[in-house]
């Protein structure tokens, strides 16, 4: 690794806006000290900088964080400009930068440079550097980075070392601004002023405080100004969304939203949790965590300012059913590369020792396969404050039916809703524990009955329809999710999210290059989001089971087994008339008390019959 | 062999949704002819748009229709919300036999239920919504009362009596439940009624509450008063 002197000799350098504007003359003297190595590699510098550079010195001083934006703007504009003229810096345009804001362009610049060249970033903006840092951490085979901070007397320093020692500091004064760490000089009219992210501590003593109310005399609607700790004020537009909790509003930036509590859902547990959450910031903007508590004009906490989120919840999206016919190009891989998405969210989450807890398909929206945005995140797990919602589907059997409030969860139980989310994804919106003779959502749960199984020809009692296809198209990740819903894998433990992602690349691997688009029967992996065939494994060359002279697909043939089988076994012992006579006189014993479950394959105990004579038109009237 | 039924078993067993089945079983006796039957109507028809307006929940309620008089019948069975064609509710002329609604009632939920198992469907505890503004003509509600208590205790059944108007008969609508008192319409409050219902069901679709229904009880005082 080089040192930041040599990185400036030859790593591919990019400026940031806010670099370019540090006060004083900092980047003046920047400039000319290194001006002859600027001369040997340039500073690259996006166009959508020089843009960005522009508005802000057109800016009023009033809407900017500091009144003396607009001047340091101009000042950083002449400077980019003569040194241009100079040859240290050279102006880069990409056509799509124009659709993104700078943020973005800087980080896609980034992620595409390091692929092939080291990169030395120059910024003063935390949540850049954090985003990139947490990219390269990801992604592998990249080519080192280095992100540099100016000082006052125009030498660069590595914000690494920086961030290090104060780190340090921070443990033993606990102070919230320590001088040195980077500042965010972005201009979003909320400034973020927490400490950069390291993982909470991990606590075993549940913090009770969720029951002391905060009694509230103001009322807050659209149009009302609150204040931030830090003194900002901002202002509640646009009511977008409510909820059980509270009210989310719009705010200038566009950036950010603001959510206010319900008053009757105001708690001291509640703010101490915010509060607590805010001492760290996520790198990841894209999960909407708290950036900032706001405060009402007596100082009552109300609520929180957090990013903007985008995108439809899973449970309108993948999950829904009309999802495959409203996207007809969404295959495998799109779903695959979804998974990997969300669990490198999920995984960044817990490095810190923060629990979701309350995982479902309402709380994380999907924009595309690479981008998801995961809200609802003030009900996450911080130390002793527990995650007070949960939804059954999700709830590991050994917490169904517990009130959520009152116990702090594991990274286990968070495994469990991993697991059946990633079922979720690959099964469109199928639950696992569905089956034939099945219960109720959270009597299937608790009895762990896992129909699909390993060797996808003893795949029995699955529910009717495509899903053992879909199953029998999942390669290698059968095994992870037998050891996480089978009865009989208990002991060997839930699966971590590393060992998914290693599993979903894997697989992804798989897709590429054995995949192919049904419904023929042919060897590999169907890529559809609903196969119709079982897939045929090569063994030792032959394509088993034989490939069958017709046209039909297993599912067509299942199909007609099944609407045979329905039509045909159904015959109700207590009356005669047929069912749409609609006039039927019902006895007194006419209903039927529930039975336990019968055997599913067996096809003696089928559930009660219909009206015998005019079946066919009770059975038509029963689906019309 | 038809292809709508194979079309609607295919929609069935392709749909992955977690189904809320729901069963009105509706007074349609003498008495309810005219501005009830008509006020109970729209109800129905609003509570069927405003339950289609919600996705998820669209996807989840399943839902049957049964009125009684003199007899009980089946307006409409099983479907999804989808696929309901019949929602007009006439009154028959007649007498009020509850019990004999309620019977078919469950034994359409049950037939539903087997279904469900025979073909992995999974499923949350499905509603009885019983209302009617009189006293039962028969004695058959009194075996069907204790039905519906049995199913709730072990929480395979969630029920909502209402009583419309002065005559109905509420200490009989309090043996349908022991969890929940009968409720009153405020007039004919049909439609504030449904929008309730429709408000509540979309909320066991959407948050996945599994056996812990929480109803808005909150928005009661618009329809309804209790006893």
């Amino acid at each position: 690794m080089a040192n930041i002197q040599q990185a400036l000799e030859s790593y591919i350098i990019l400026l940031d806006t806010c670099f370019a504007m540090q006060p004083g003359n900092a980047f003046k003297f920047f400039l000319a000290q290194n001006e002859n190595v600027l001369k040997r590699n340039s500073i690259n510098v996006a166009m959508k900088v020089i843009q960005e550079l522009h508005g802000l010195r057109n800016a009023k001083p009033e809407t900017c964080d500091e009144p003396d934006v607009p001047e340091k703007a101009q000042k950083a504009h002449n400077r980019i400009a003569k040194a241009q003229k100079k040859g240290l810096i050279t102006l880069r345009q990409d056509p799509i930068d124009n659709k993104s804001n700078n943020d973005a362009v800087m980080v896609r610049v980034v992620q595409q440079v390091l692929f092939s060249k080291p990169v030395l970033l120059l910024t003063h903006d935390r949540n850049l550097a954090d985003t990139v840092k947490n990219y390269k951490k990801i992604a592998s085979n990249t080519r080192d980075l280095i992100i540099a901070g100016l000082a006052s007397d125009g030498s660069i320093f590595d914000w690494d070392d920086r961030n290090n020692k104060t780190t340090a500091n921070r443990a033993t004064t606990k102070s919230r601004k320590v001088t040195g760490t980077m500042p965010q000089t972005r201009t979003q009219s909320v400034r973020y002023t927490q400490q950069s992210a390291n993982a909470f501590a991990k606590s075993a003593t549940l913090f009770g405080g969720y029951d002391t109310r905060i009694s509230v005399r103001e009322t807050l609607r659209e149009g009302c100004s609150l204040s931030t700790k830090s003194g900002c004020r901002i202002t509640l537009r646009k009511q977008i969304a409510s909820g059980g909790e509270g009210t989310v509003y719009e705010l200038d930036d566009n950036k950010t939203v603001c959510k206010i509590y319900h008053n009757d859902k105001l708690t001291k547990g509640l703010q101490d949790k915010i509060e607590l959450m805010l001492t760290r910031n996520l790198s990841d903007g894209q999960i909407c965590y708290p950036l900032e508590a706001v405060y009402d004009s007596i100082g009552t906490f109300r609520g929180f300012v957090m990013p903007k989120a985008a995108g439809k919840p899973l449970g309108h999206h993948l999950f829904h059913p009309s999802f495959a016919k409203m996207n007809p190009q969404w295959n495998r891989k799109h779903s695959t590369q979804l998974a990997i998405t969300i669990l490198r969210k999920i995984q960044y989450l817990h490095s810190l020792n923060i629990l979701i807890g309350d995982i479902n398909p309402m709380n994380i929206l999907v924009v595309n396969e690479n981008t998801v945005y995961f809200v609802d995140c003030d009900s996450y797990q911080v130390e002793g404050y527990p995650c007070p919602v949960g939804t059954p589907v999700f709830a590991a059997p050994e917490i169904q039916g517990k009130d959520f409030k009152t116990f702090l969860r594991t990274q286990d139980h968070d495994l469990f809703a991993v697991a059946t989310l990633l079922f979720m994804i690959f099964m469109p919106g199928k639950a696992p524990y569905g089956h034939e003779g099945g219960e109720g959502v959270s009597e299937n749960i608790k009895q762990g009955h896992f129909p699909y199984a390993l060797g996808e020809r003893h795949t029995q009692n699955a529910p009717k329809g495509k899903w053992k296809f879909c199953w029998s198209h999942l390669a290698n990740l059968k095994g992870a999710f037998n050891r996480s819903f089978h009865s009989d894998a208990k002991d060997e433990g839930r699966v971590p999210v590393t060992q998914w992602l290693n599993s979903l690349q894997k697989y992804l691997q798989v897709l590429e290059t054995s995949g192919y688009v049904g419904p023929q029967k042919v060897a590999g992996v169907d890529i559809n989001l609903f196969p119709e065939n079982i897939c045929r494994q090569e063994k030792g060359g032959v394509i088993t089971p034989p490939v069958g002279i017709t046209n039909e697909t297993d599912f067509q043939r299942d199909m007609n087994k099944l609407v045979a089988e329905l039509s045909g076994n159904y015959v109700h012992p207590n009356r005669s008339q047929p069912r749409t006579n609609n006039t039927s006189k019902t006895n007194k014993t006419s209903h039927i008390p529930p039975q336990p479950s019968p055997p599913a394959n067996q096809p003696a105990h089928t559930p009660p019959p219909p009206p015998s004579g005019g079946i066919f038109d009770w059975l038509k009237k029963l689906f019309q | 062999m038809s292809n709508d039924f194979r079309v609607n078993v295919e929609e069935l067993i392709s749909n992955p949704s977690n189904r809320v089945p729901v069963v009105l079983c509706l007074d349609a006796s003498g008495s309810m002819f005219g501005d009830p039957i008509r006020e109970l109507n729209n109800g129905i028809e609003l509570f069927i748009n405003s339950v289609k307006e919600d996705h998820i929940a669209a996807a989840s309620v399943e839902l049957c229709i049964i009125t009684f008089s003199d007899n009980a019948q089946v307006v409409e069975d099983f479907c999804g919300l989808g696929s309901v064609s019949h929602t007009q509710v006439m009154s028959t002329g007649g007498m009020t036999n509850l019990g004999a609604g309620v019977n078919l009632a469950l034994d359409r939920l049950q037939q539903r239920k087997a279904l469900y198992q025979k073909t992995g469907v999974e499923y949350y505890q499905p509603w009885l919504v019983l209302m009617t503004d009189g006293v039962p003509t028969t004695s058959e509600h009194i075996a069907a009362a204790e039905e519906t208590c049995r199913l709730e205790s072990t929480k395979k059944l969630v029920v909502f009596p209402i009583g419309i108007g002065s005559g109905a008969d509420m200490s009989v609508l309090s043996m349908f439940s022991k969890k929940r008192p009968p409720l009153k319409l405020k007039g004919l409050n049909f439609r504030q009624f449904f929008d309730w219902l429709s408000k509540s069901v979309s909320r066991v679709s959407q948050s996945m509450p599994g056996e812990h229904i929480k109803i808005d009880t909150s928005g009661i005082a618009a329809w309804g008063d209790i006893q």
